[in-house]
């Protein structure tokens, strides 16, 4: 019997090493990208991009930088756009993409990291 | 440096040539945008459709008074534009458009086809912005063009989600009118993702007016 509680004790001890574990892998499956984009000048115009991104399935945030000449797309867990899709949006949206950057940072800290 | 040559461009266009708003006649895919201006003797109303950042089909009505010829002029008119070229640079968008239509016209002379014709060229920064614009309006025995060169400057660089500041000169010329000297005009524009606004005065005096929303 004591060593069924060995056994039990030692599980739980791992259980709760494995905690901290399981939450950075929750931050790990965040899946965003930065895309820098040129023609970004009038935020009236941009709308479009937003709308746009805001359609997909696949997107929980996104952002729209004119100083920074960035979007941000942040997708749901399990779910992407390829660079080929998102550039088409954009290029269908009126505007050119020059680079496509994946990360795994949420679009709230990429708008923090503008502020 | 073909994006600075292209801003010279229409600069030294500013300096020769002279009345639409510039707002562009294309959003994006799915936009729709509703469209009310108004100066010293005309009245416009427009709605848009767009179909692509280049395909858009607009419902407009143009109303002109103290016309040299026919007193005044309704035009309702169905219209499509078109991007025909567009410039995208890191720091910098330039544009072309067309566009043409055909709707129904009344003057004092009597009513018929009207039909309905313009472009517009822009190139801006997220500081400068230029453009000029020209609709031509005719029927028969009439006939009116609206010319429109613009140049604006923003005391600071807007983001997206921020109230874009714009202080716009305008040298605006309509054929036709009874009075058909070119006029200037200093208008604030606003904008922000959601709507446009602008107003100012023209060199008579007189005001004028323009809101767009993005619906």
């Amino acid at each position: 019997m004591n060593k069924l509680f060995q056994i039990l004790g030692v599980f739980s001890l791992l259980l709760l090493l494995a905690a901290p574990t399981g939450a950075v892998a929750v931050d790990e499956a965040t899946e965003s990208v930065r895309v820098e984009v040129n023609g970004l000048v009038c935020a009236f115009c941009a709308r479009g991009i937003r709308n746009t991104f805001n359609r997909e399935a696949a997107t929980a945030d996104v952002l729209v930088s004119l100083e920074n000449r960035l979007v941000a797309v942040e997708f749901k867990p399990g779910m992407s756009l390829s660079d080929d899709e998102i550039t088409k949006r954009l290029v269908d949206s009126g505007y050119n993409v020059v680079s496509i950057e994946r990360t795994s940072e949420t679009v709230a800290a990429i708008r923090s990291s503008l502020d | 440096m073909n994006v600075l040559r292209m801003g010279v461009a229409l600069a030294v266009l500013c300096c020769w040539w002279s009345a639409p708003s510039e707002a562009r006649p294309i959003t994006y895919t799915g936009g729709q945008v509703l469209v009310a201006e108004a100066q010293a003797d005309q009245w416009q109303a427009r709605y848009t459709y767009s179909h692509s950042f280049r395909h858009s089909t607009s419902v407009g009505y143009v109303r002109m008074e103290e016309l040299r010829n026919t007193g005044q002029l309704e035009l309702g008119y169905v219209r499509a534009a078109w991007l025909a070229r567009r410039w995208n640079q890191p720091t910098s968008q330039g544009n072309l458009f067309v566009w043409g239509g055909l709707g129904y016209a009344s003057t004092d002379l009597g009513s018929g086809i009207g039909r309905h014709v313009g472009f517009q060229a822009d190139w801006e920064t997220r500081r400068v912005y230029t453009a000029a614009v020209s609709e031509l309006h005719d029927g028969s025995g009439w006939r009116h063009r609206n010319d429109t060169v613009s140049l604006g400057v923003a005391p600071f660089e807007h983001d997206f989600e921020r109230t874009a500041v714009w202080l716009v000169g305008k040298g605006m010329r309509t054929t036709g009118m009874i009075d058909d000297k070119p006029k200037a005009a200093l208008v604030l524009r606003l904008f922000n993702p959601s709507w446009w606004l602008e107003a100012g005065v023209d060199s008579n005096g007189k005001p004028l007016a323009f809101f767009m929303i993005n619906l």
